[in-house]
């Protein structure tokens, strides 16, 4: 077993298992069919392939920038699609289907690119699938805890949970589209606001669980924790206000 | 005041100058070969932003991944990437290769 397999897999599986468990749970509790999924899975495989495919053109768009341009517009797409499915009075099919195929793209194509490399240079595939299988079970594990805590209760508060959730993840993806523009040197990162690597590492076990749930930086820029705040900020109180109107056309 | 005139000028053009050095970050070039960085340690200024050149020399693909720096990105094989880094506070960022992290492994010094 090839332990740096399941480290890769796991991480990349789990991020985007995390983001289907979400809109699955929220399309169970509209009691909407699971149809959108099945389409979404094809496209997020496709995307994945294509994007790991043209990996080397892409690379060198923009000055050497292109792949973190593109991340960007990938991740502000999956921000806005579930900013669309939180705000919605109706379940939007559409960007639900974007927003796990944008994932899918995103992490799978980096899955691809490191099972092609490794294919290209040695013969321990049965290690690297075994490897491979092991990480994906465990994410995709985590995502599935996830689906049935969120759809086992059918209170409000089970609802606003999943509704808070959605939108840290809108706000995950935006801070995280806001560096990548800083790795591109596209927008100024200014400065960096904390540090606490000392106390949660983001290497540790936590630190991993603390990102792909929160998107947990510990050495954040300042361009970065805006992208994260001010979403959130906005998310979280139209939601609320939303909410509110839905409460009180209830009563 | 024929006097201030050089001296205004003086100050445009060192004006001049450090805005490019701003827009120009300096260049550093590393090399991926063999499943290694070279040079495996990094001397940088510290309180600047640098462009950082990774050349990958290797026909498989690397993904140059650092913590503390702050950065990921996937360089696919035979192949040159741009990661702008910094500006950095005094001190030792690690970064390693994630698809080869037992040789792939290098270190940013800022001072």
């Amino acid at each position: 077993m090839l332990i740096n397999a399941v480290i890769i897999f796991f991480q990349e599986v789990f991020e985007a298992a995390l983001l289907m468990s979400l809109l699955l749970a929220t399309s169970h509790k509209q009691q909407m069919r699971f149809h959108w999924f099945a389409l979404a899975i094809l496209f997020g495989l496709a995307g994945a392939t294509l994007y790991a495919w043209q990996m080397p053109n892409v690379s060198e768009m923009f000055d050497y920038v292109g792949q973190e341009v593109t991340n960007a517009v990938l991740q502000i797409s999956i921000s806005l699609c579930l900013a669309l499915v939180l705000l919605s009075p109706r379940l939007l099919r559409w960007p639900m289907i974007t927003a796990v195929a944008a994932a899918m793209s995103l992490e799978g194509s980096e899955i691809v690119i490191y099972v092609s490399g490794f294919l290209q240079q040695q013969q321990h595939s049965l290690a690297l699938l075994t490897g491979s299988l092991i990480g994906s079970c465990i994410g995709a594990s985590f995502g599935a805890i996830l689906y049935y805590s969120l759809i086992r209760y059918r209170s409000i508060a089970a609802q606003r949970i999943t509704a808070v959730l959605i939108a840290i993840t809108s706000a995950s993806m935006l801070s995280q589209a806001c560096q990548q523009l800083v790795q591109a040197d596209w927008l100024p990162g200014f400065f960096t606001v904390w540090n606490s690597s000392r106390i949660i590492s983001e290497q540790s076990v936590v630190g991993h669980l603390l990102y792909a749930f929160f998107g947990y930086e510990a050495t954040p820029n300042l361009t970065q924790l805006i992208g994260y705040l001010l979403p959130l900020v906005i998310l979280l109180l139209l939601s609320g206000l939303r909410n509110a109107k839905d409460t009180a056309h209830a009563a | 005041m024929p006097a201030r005139k050089p001296a205004f000028f003086t100050g445009l053009i060192l004006a001049l100058f450090s805005l490019s050095a701003y827009a120009k970050p300096p260049l550093i070039e590393l090399t991926i070969r063999d499943h290694l960085f070279l040079p495996s340690r990094i001397t940088v200024p510290a309180g600047q932003k640098i462009k950082l050149l990774v050349i990958n020399e290797d026909p498989t693909p690397e993904e140059f991944e650092s913590y503390e720096l702050n950065r990921e990105k996937v360089i696919v094989g035979n192949s040159k990437a741009v990661i702008f880094i910094g500006p950095l506070a005094p001190g030792e960022y690690p970064f390693f290769g994630e698809f080869n992290p037992k040789t792939a492994q290098g270190v940013v010094v800022a001072e």
